[in-house]
């Protein structure tokens, strides 16, 4: 399913701007990307770079490395890092502590300093979709992030589904889990559902707010309303179970109609233009039963 | 399904903005926790650090406990590095030279924070508490002192973790979540923090 966008077996990660490895980036080798979420500290490949580079005694920074590149591939360093359009060059001679453009940048930095920067959001009728996030068929998203840790919560079809939601239990930290298992339980007037983990991994950290906030996720699904980070245990194998990119939009479409497909008989002519789904689903479609709604989609 | 346990622990310059140094020996899932959960609330990268010994220099031998102030300056002196703000972790049991015991201390608007796991694994009866809420307390006092690193004060609202937690039912009573309020302090203080690393990173760049 996560083939669309992504190469098979990488891992696309939140707020990472480039996909080259950082020895690709350093031109130190010619071709690789990452494929480990940038979590170096458990990649085969920085290991094996590592050795080889104290094995030949090489220890040049990256600014030797840019001297030694032809002229016009003398690229300013933030080119690298997706920070600066991709052909901006360096003009002065890689003495960034002088360099206006450089020190502009810097002073930039705290827009985006946090791993909770805003998503960029892609629309499946009416549905928000957030690029770089993997989604489940039980609609829990799932984003990789710093260290190749993995944040979880419930997509905004799902959110919208349940309605307001009067309490979250969350796991407890430690707690392991597989592909597919029920990992966290909402509930609403009595009525609970429990929402099936994304991936396999273990609990490491839990978002407490949502005990006392648990509008937060209804309001806020794919930033604030995170439910808990996990430590993956299969990364790449479980990431290929979940849609991704336009094949979560094209999910998430199709769920839009099965639902639709419940509350009137005939769906397929009625093409809508515009609108914004509402925002309590169940609340709004009472007679279509709590349990009926929670085992079709969740 | 068998589970690779990868160590979080970097043997190279850490490159996020809060570094977890273990002062002594810690449980690598103790660590993954708390560098998660600190990660996962404040939403800054967090890298866990090898393993450093306490200084002999701060053990206070007549009460048989680490005088926090000082690993607290012992970190900022040594183990610092390019991170923002650096939290120790330890086992053994802290105090400052007025109180007989603390669960963490920091300096407000420091550089480093030290929390000990010494007194977080027993019941106000004295019996072991379970393994989570152990590694709960262990996670909101962590937060509670980075919070402090960052120039945020005690909070009085709801559940904050900010709130002060004098004993272990008042830690136990409040959440690991930043309230509303604190996260906008939060937020500001690290652009004042990645302003000034990049200030001082382009006057030593510029000689």
């Amino acid at each position: 399913m996560a083939t669309a966008e992504t190469k098979k077996g990488a891992i696309a990660g939140f707020n990472f701007s480039e996909k080259e490895c950082v020895w690709m980036r350093a031109r130190v080798v010619a071709t690789k990307y990452c494929d480990n979420a940038f979590d170096c500290t458990t990649c085969a490949f920085d290991k094996g770079m590592k050795k080889k580079m104290e094995r030949e005694s090489l220890d040049a920074g990256w600014n030797t490395k840019m001297f030694a590149l032809a002229s016009e591939e003398q690229r300013c360093r933030h080119a690298l890092t997706g920070r600066a359009p991709r052909n901006k060059m360096c003009a002065r001679n890689y003495e960034c502590g002088d360099c206006p453009f450089d020190q502009m940048l810097d002073d930039m930095i705290q827009v985006d300093h946090t791993l909770f920067g805003p998503p960029q959001y892609l629309n499946a009728h009416g549905y928000l979709v957030p690029r770089d996030y993997y989604i489940h068929r039980g609609h829990g998203w799932a984003r990789v992030e710093y260290g190749g840790r993995v944040r979880i919560g419930l997509d905004d079809f799902g959110n919208r589904l349940v309605g307001t939601v009067d309490r979250f239990r969350l796991p407890s930290l430690g707690t392991r889990f597989k592909l597919s298992e029920e990992s966290f339980i909402l509930s609403r007037e009595g009525q609970e559902a429990g929402v099936k983990a994304p991936l396999s991994g273990v609990v490491t950290a839990v978002n407490q707010k949502l005990l006392d906030y648990p509008a937060c996720a209804h309001d806020d699904p794919y930033s604030a309303g995170w439910v808990m980070l996990l430590d993956p245990i299969e990364l790449k194998g479980d990431l290929k179970e979940l849609y991704f990119g336009v094949d979560s939009v094209k999910f998430v479409e199709s769920e839009a109609e099965r639902l639709l497909s419940m509350i009137t008989d005939d769906p397929q002519r009625a093409a809508a233009l515009g609108g914004e789904p509402l925002p309590d689903i169940y609340g709004s479609f009472k007679e279509i039963g709590w349990n009926k709604l929670v085992k079709s989609f969740i | 399904m068998k589970k690779k346990e990868p160590p979080r622990t970097v043997h190279r310059p850490p490159s996020g903005y809060i570094s977890v140094v273990p002062l002594g020996h810690i449980k690598e899932d103790v660590l993954r926790v708390v560098a998660d959960s600190i990660q996962g609330v404040l939403r800054l990268p967090v890298d866990v650090t090898p393993e450093v010994g306490l200084p002999e220099s701060a053990f206070m031998s007549a009460r048989n406990q680490y005088n926090v102030l000082d690993l607290i300056k012992f970190l900022e002196s040594n183990h610092a590095g390019p991170s923002l703000k650096v939290l120790g972790v330890t086992a053994k049991d802290i105090a400052n030279p007025i109180l007989t015991y603390v669960f963490g201390t920091a300096f407000m608007d420091g550089k480093a924070a030290v929390v000990s796991t010494a007194r977080l694994q027993l019941s106000v009866n004295g019996e072991l508490v379970s393994r989570e809420q152990f590694l709960e307390r262990v996670v909101k006092a962590a937060i509670h002192e980075i919070g402090h690193t960052f120039n945020i004060p005690h909070c009085h609202k709801d559940h904050c973790v900010m709130r002060a937690s004098n004993s272990l039912t008042e830690l136990d009573e409040k959440m690991s979540y930043l309230c509303d309020y604190c996260e906008l302090f939060l937020a500001e203080a690290v652009g004042d923090a990645l302003r000034t690393r990049s200030a001082q990173t382009r006057q030593a760049e510029s000689g």
